[in-house]
Parts: C-alpha cells; structure tokens; sequence
C-alpha cells in the first residue's frame, strides 16, 4: 500500500517536471532563459571551477614523474629545433622585409592585427550531445561575444571557435566541431569560399557547403578563415580536406573538412579581440 | 537520508569528472561512458521512483547549465531515466545486479533517444548523430560494464552507513 502510494506521488511529480523541462526547452531559444542560464551559470562557475582544478592537481600529481622524464626528453629536442630555427629566423626576417618592400611598392594594405587574449581551458561540457568549452577570462579581461577564438599547436596557428556566452571572469567557447556553428571559410589554394558547419555531436570532422561545382578539391587541400560573416579575421587556418562529395546535379558541393586543431589537447587559447557586428551575426543566425 | 548523501556526493563528482579533460582517458572510439546516468538510474533503482526523478531532474539541470546547451534537454532525459529506475526499483528489488545492469542498458539508449528527439526538435536535425556508427551503443556496454562495480562500492557505503 504504501509503495503504490509512493509510486503514484512519484508518477505525479515526473509528469511535472517533465512538463517543466518541456517548457524550459521551449524557452530555452529566447532572451529570457538564456539570461536566466547565464546567471546560474554564474553562480556554479566558481564550484565547476574549484571541482575541475582540484581533479587536475590529483592528475597531475600522480603524473609529475611521467611528465617530469618526458620533459627532460623533450627540452633535448627542443634545443635542438631551436637552432634549426633561429637559423630560419634569420632567412624569415630578410623574407619579412623584402615582403613589406614589396607591399609597399604595390599598395597592398598588410593583415590587420588584432590585440588577443591568452586564457585557460577549465572545463568543457558534461554533456556529449552539446561540445562547449569553458576559459578563466570573462567580461574583466575585455571578452565580448562572437569574440573569435584561436590557439597554436604545432606551429599553426587555427580555428577553435567563437565565444557565445560571457561571464565577469569567465567564457563559454563553442567549438567549430559543434553542429550549430557555421564559419565562413575559403580553399587556401583555388580561393573557392564556402561555409563550414559542425557535424554530429560526437564527430570530430566539419562539412564545408557550398562550394562552387568548378573548384578543384582534392585530399588535403587547406581551408582557412575567409572573413566573411562578421567574426573570424581571414586568413586563419582551419582544417584539411578529407572527402569530397560532388552530386550529378546541383551548383555546390561539399567537402568534409578535418580541423587543425587537436581538441583532446586543448591547453590554452587565444582570444582575439575583435569587435564584431552583433546584429548582422544576430540576423545570420536566425537565417 | 544518508543514502541520498551518498549519490549527492558520487554525481557532484561525477559531473566534475565529466567537466575536465580527465574524462577523455575513459573514452574508446571518443566514446567515454556516462556516470551521470550511471548515477541517476542507480539512485532510482535503490530509492526509489520519487527520489529517482528529483534527482534525475536537477542532475539534468545543473549538467545543461555547465554545458550550455538547450537548458531542460538533459533534465528531461534524466528525469525519464531516474523515473524508470525508480518503477523497476520499486517493482523488482532485491539488489539484483543483472537487473541494475539491464536497466543501465535500456537507460542509455532510451536518454540517447529523447536527447536525440528534443535536439532535433529544438535545434538542428542532424543531432541524430548520436545514434551514427552505433556509438550510444557503444556507450551502454561500457555505462553496463561500470554498473556492477559502482553499485557495489554505494552499497558497501550503505552497509557501513547502516552499521
């Protein structure tokens, strides 16, 4: 008897907090409940933070050896590529000063530079289905929205996203493997644009769309920031093709692109403090 | 009341786990198992429908706020996988392993489904995704695998408690 009783009280409260969650997904795409996210967000960074940080001491601690080796290992390596680039320094240079000569000569405006800020990765997302990544620099470090974010490894310097959310001390980044980012993108060699979108939550690969029917893609061709929409600087390196998919009829085709990035090894990463226009990206994203 | 101490302090490390980096160790084929559920279906099946939802439904919020997706999506999910547990809890309790085990299975294709749903509802289709390459099954295997092992840890948690 009193187990029904439970089981009843109990069907009664799962029909309203189902009805609850329904609501809150149904909200969840307008100002309000975004804003109400932000604030618990707020409130629960500090915990996520001091909870992720102490795993990583622990981590950490017990790999202080492992690392300790590895390091001694690799700062041999290290000296010896550092010479071999301080000798290409030298070449770079002379290359970097014939190259602003010959700008000049021509009137070619140089690249735009961008002031950036360098931030931690803390957390990322508990949740597979919804790839987002938490930085310790928030609105107190000059962070805005839409900001682009990018980061080095492997000497490249490449695409990891663009911020979405901005707390005082810190950032939330949605990563261009997430389904719902879409960057304006370009083949680095034919120059044919498109726009690459994140594919299915657990893949790690990127669809470029768009692309014009007469480009000439092939396996290993670079895709880089074209500038178009409003956040990313062009230019930037994001990926490798790895496949392309050409139907018998329509204009475009696609290609499934690879990032640069290595996810799983996401230390720090570059902030760039472009100021972006809010209301065209606001309107870009309602198309 | 101890008993719900117990999963209070298993899923708050849990979903610090799942916030770092540390997480990715456990991953095979990028896949790492989910002791979010793991948790919340083991709270279910032990205590009850009612403390399975409760529970199942504030896990869920709290994981969609660290994560910012669509605030409600996992807290639907997990409420419908609390609940469950809870009824197969309630009806067919006697700290039965296989059945805890079974019900870990179901729990994860069943949440892979609803999250599926409302994504797909709410935001883009092709979060069907989850489904690709039979990686949510995948993921039940290894939820099934830890399931023994971390019911056996609560409950000689609960014994000591008990004692």
């Amino acid at each position: 008897m009193k187990l029904e009783k439970s089981v009843r009280r109990g069907f009664l409260v799962f029909i309203t907090l189902l009805f609850i969650s329904f609501v809150m997904m149904g909200f969840s795409q307008k100002k309000v409940t975004l804003r109400f996210s932000s604030i618990a967000y707020g409130i629960l960074y500090p915990f996520q933070f001091a909870g992720t940080r102490s795993i990583t001491i622990v981590k950490d601690f017990f790999m202080s050896v492992e690392i300790n080796r590895e390091l001694n290992e690799e700062l041999k390596q290290a000296r010896t590529i550092l010479e071999k680039y301080e000798k290409r320094q030298y070449e770079y240079e002379k290359a970097r000063k014939e190259n602003e000569r010959l700008r000049r000569l021509i009137g070619i405006q140089g690249e735009l530079e961008y002031e950036t800020v360098i931030a931690e990765v803390v957390a990322k997302s508990p949740q597979d289905y919804y790839k987002t990544l938490v930085v310790n620099r928030g609105r107190a470090s000059g962070i805005e929205q839409y900001m682009p974010v990018v980061a080095y490894q492997d000497d490249y310097r490449c695409v990891v996203g663009k911020v979405i959310d901005v707390q005082r001390f810190s950032s939330r980044i949605q990563p261009l493997i997430e389904q719902s980012s879409y960057i304006g993108t370009m083949l680095q060699e034919s120059r044919y644009s498109g726009i690459l979108q994140g594919q299915s939550p657990l893949s790690e690969y990127c669809l470029m769309q768009y692309i014009d029917r007469r480009a000439d893609i092939s396996y290993g061709d670079e895709v880089v920031t074209s500038g178009m929409g409003g956040v990313f600087p062009k230019g930037i390196l994001v990926g490798e093709v790895v496949s392309v998919s050409k139907k018998r009829y329509g204009i475009f085709q696609e290609a499934l692109v690879e990032p640069k990035i290595n996810f799983g090894r996401l230390e720090e990463v570059y902030i760039i403090k472009k100021k972006v226009v809010e209301d065209l990206i606001i309107k870009m994203e309602k198309e | 009341m101890k008993k719900y101490i117990i999963f209070i302090i298993f899923l708050a490390l849990s979903l610090f786990l799942q916030s770092t980096d540390f997480y990715d160790d456990f991953s095979i084929r990028s896949v790492s198992p989910d002791f979010l559920l793991i948790f919340i279906a083991l709270a279910g099946f032990i205590t009850g429908p009612l403390p399975g939802v409760i529970t199942g439904f504030l896990t869920g919020i709290i994981a969609d706020i660290f994560s910012g997706g669509l605030l409600g999506l996992s807290a639907f999910a997990y409420t419908v996988a609390g609940y469950l547990s809870g009824l197969a809890g309630a009806k067919i309790y006697g700290r039965n392993i296989i059945v805890a085990v079974l019900l870990l299975f179901v729990m994860t294709v069943v949440k892979a489904l609803l999250l599926s749903m409302f994504a797909a509802l709410f935001l883009e289709p092709g979060y069907f995704g989850l489904f690709s390459q039979g990686r949510v099954f995948l993921q039940a295997v290894m939820n099934c695998v830890l399931t023994p092992l971390l019911y056996y840890i609560i409950m000689k948690i609960e014994d000591k408690i008990s004692e």
